[in-house]
């Protein structure tokens, strides 16, 4: 009896050093398409890593971005590997200094590992995005940037051409030759929601026409005269030749709408290009073309730049097991892994010089070389025309953004339903931002 | 507690007295798991942390995040929207409930579908609902709402972005109509034939047999779903964050949103704590008022 007593124990014994050489890594992810696959292919990286085990958290994007913001914030130690995206890298993340630099582990590795991942394949611009005064953060796992998608059957049909490049002028005058609410037909899709983290098209045009959010001193600009003509464009725009009910479009609502052929023309995220070739859920497969953003005086801050990156927490145990799974999420071999299982056309979009290069891609995804144009020009760093203390294309990247940019969209919503004159709303806005900086110490009087 | 069990005159409070303390651990675990974290809550209440400035640590600041709410005019309207959410949302169901229980009262074929087809609303859950009737009914373009006026040659309306509290009000009253019947139609039943006949033969027609007979009979049972209503429907949040994230410029925004919104966009942990405070505060004089009013005619039963 005690033999067999000891021998049980003795096994506890074994059994229990050999589940703690398994390092347990955790992950927390947005649930877009392409963290799924990268979840689902995660057994092979298991499987080449016995002593790794990785456990997922996968949420939707702002309920992750709140767990991921409060377990930092408090030290809860819940993750190891973090989503995070520009916004977060820039805005706070680093700052106070919650996710790992990036470089000394890259130094630390072997000359053929390096080369085998190749950092310099990596989009400049995402990079760039991603790191902060020349320390990188975090690697992305996609990107993207914003351009124009319009209907190649419709605008040949009344005999227009889509140039390279429009300007906002010519895509109001397609878009309303093109509006036909009687048919079910609009001209052009834009969002209206009163969620402060879909205004990205709105503050690229914005920008686009030369407006800002700041002047160097950090003083609002939301009242000045072309903070008002873009933002009277914008309305004006949605009212003659767009969707009715914009004030609850946002993304989803917006792809909605043009995948079933009810918009001519949307101008929004790269990463709907590829779903409006999905024939599973688009029934205008074939029949979009692109072009780059408009602009409207200023290529500056006229297209946005995005990337969903992975990051190590700083306060992690597990730096060396972290940092070979994210480099093995964006390495080259990785993508092609995804490529071979899921389809050429699935490639994790705009992330790698490399996929662009790839002629089986560029056959499968006419939108590739306008995605690619689009990110290698957007500079986050000078998001307007003149020089502006800030940086960000479809955010503010300081950590007061949320606290003004929530009231925007609520005002801005309320204009695009009608129950708010332009005027009453940047004049809103404009209190209320200069309130939030001057409490945050960015305006000295 | 051996003392305290040999001062007991009587066998029978000998036995009671153990009993007393061994529900000390479940009574401690309730008070722990109710109390503490509004304890917290309270604690966090008057202290300044927001997450994303970490060196700036939990500042105490007293009653400083209450100051700036009751001053904020969007906490003020959140405050009078929690309040016309509620009034409007109880009182249609209370209406509606009421017709629909007498209906179903007095059907004799067919009564068990009908019952169950108009009870399904209240078990759909609570968040699908307003994304069926925003996309499915609502819809600018799509919604039967639309096709439906069409009908009738008018120009399609955009519900949810010119009267947003409108939509957020057919909706809410769609889903606890049920409920309503639900408790009505119960005390329907539970009224004696035999006052109804004697009523009846005191000649009392339909109507007065209502004013007199039923509706008084019914008082208890309209407080009872009023009361629960009014406790379940205060902190609203589903058809808020689906149809409307609480606008446009604030008008849809209740107390819970409010409170949801400073905690997850802006990481006020303090002003959060602050607003759930007042929050609470509200809720329970709410109730202990309408308690007390309704206490004479619950124990009248």
């Amino acid at each position: 009896m005690k033999k067999i007593l000891l021998g049980l124990s003795l096994g506890l014994v074994l059994a229990s050093t050999a589940a703690f050489a398994k390092t347990t890594i955790t992950l927390a992810f947005v649930n877009n398409p392409d963290m799924v696959i990268l979840k689902q292919l995660a057994p092979e990286f298991m499987a080449k890593h016995p002593d790794i085990d990785l456990q997922f958290q996968v949420l939707p994007e702002n309920v992750l971005l709140n767990s991921i913001t409060q377990d930092v914030a408090v030290g809860g130690g819940r993750y190891d590997i973090v989503n995070t995206g520009t916004y977060e890298v820039q805005g706070s993340w680093v700052k106070n200094h919650w996710l790992s630099p990036l470089n000394p582990l890259f130094d630390a590795m072997s000359e053929a590992d390096r080369k085998a991942y190749d950092l310099d394949d990596i989009l400049k611009t995402e990079r760039e995005a991603l790191s902060v005064d020349g320390k990188l953060y975090a690697l992305p796992v996609y990107g993207e940037s914003s351009f124009t998608m319009y209907r190649k059957d419709l605008f040949e049909k009344a005999g227009l051409t889509m140039p390279e490049q429009p300007t906002w002028e010519q895509i109001r005058q397609f878009a309303c030759k093109l509006n036909d609410p009687a048919h079910g037909l609009y001209g052009i899709s834009m969002k209206g929601v009163s969620d402060y983290s879909q205004l990205a098209p709105f503050i690229t045009l914005m920008h686009s026409f030369g407006a800002k959010w700041f002047d160097q001193d950090w003083h609002p600009q939301i009242t000045s005269p072309d903070f008002k003509k873009a933002f009277t464009f914008y309305v004006s725009l949605l009212k003659d030749c767009g969707e009715p009910g914009a004030s609850s479009v946002g993304f989803n609502e917006g792809l909605t709408l043009v995948s079933q052929g009810k918009v001519a023309i949307w101008v929004d995220a790269t990463a709907g290009a590829s779903i409006l070739q999905d024939p599973s859920t688009s029934k205008v497969v074939d029949k979009i073309g692109y072009a780059l953003a408009p602009t409207q005086g200023s290529t500056n801050g006229s297209a946005w730049l995005w990337a969903s990156g992975l990051g190590i927490v700083a306060s992690s145990k597990h730096q060396q097991e972290a940092f070979e799974f994210i480099t093995w999420a964006t390495s080259k071999e990785y993508v092609k892994l995804v490529a071979d299982k899921f389809g050429v056309v699935r490639t994790p979009p705009g992330t790698r010089y490399s996929t662009y290069k790839n002629p089986d891609y560029l056959k499968v995804a006419p939108f590739a070389p306008y995605t690619l144009k689009a990110i290698e020009e957007a500079d986050m760093m000078h998001p307007a025309k003149d020089p502006v203390p800030y940086t960000g294309t479809a955010h503010v990247d300081i950590p007061e953004y949320a606290a003004w940019a929530a009231d925007f969209a609520q005002n801005f919503s309320a204009v695009i339903a009608g129950t708010m004159s332009i005027d009453e709303a940047l004049q809103r806005s404009q209190t209320t931002t200069e309130n939030v900086m001057k409490d945050a110490g960015y305006i000295k009087d | 507690m051996t003392a305290v069990a040999d001062s007991m005159p009587s066998g029978t409070k000998r036995r009671a007295v153990p009993a007393r303390w061994m529900t000390w651990p479940a009574v401690t675990y309730l008070v722990l798991m109710t109390q503490a974290p509004f304890v917290v809550t309270l604690y966090l209440s008057m202290h300044s942390w927001n997450l994303l400035y970490p060196m700036r640590g939990v500042r105490f600041v007293g009653l400083a995040n209450f100051r700036s709410l009751v001053t904020d005019g969007i906490f003020q309207l959140a405050i009078l929207n929690t309040a016309t959410f509620t009034l409007i949302s109880v009182a249609a169901t209370s209406l509606f409930g009421l017709v629909l229980a007498l209906v179903l009262d007095k059907m004799t074929l067919g009564r068990g579908l009908a019952y169950t087809l108009i009870l399904a609303p209240f078990l759909v859950m609570k968040t699908v609902t307003p994304i069926i009737w925003k996309n499915m009914i609502f819809h600018p373009i799509y919604g039967l709402l639309n096709w439906f006026i069409g009908l009738f040659g008018l120009a399609p309306l955009d519900l949810i972005g010119q009267h947003p509290a409108t939509a957020i009000l057919v909706v809410v009253t769609w889903q606890w109509m049920p409920f309503m019947m639900l408790v009505l139609l119960a005390g329907l039943q539970s009224l004696p034939q035999s006052i109804k006949e004697a009523a009846a033969l005191d000649g009392a027609n339909a109507f007065a047999l209502f004013r007199h007979i039923t509706l008084p009979h019914l008082k208890p049972f309209f407080a009872v779903g009023m009361l629960l209503e009014t406790i379940l429907l205060l902190p609203m949040f589903g058809p808020i964050y689906v149809m409307t994230y609480g606008g446009p410029a604030y008008t849809t925004q209740n107390l819970t949103f409010d409170v949801f919104q400073l905690l997850t966009q802006q990481y006020e942990v303090g002003k959060a704590a602050a607003a759930g405070v007042v929050t609470a505060a509200i809720t329970i004089a709410l109730t202990m008022l309408l308690l007390r009013y309704l206490r004479p005619t619950l124990e009248r039963r």
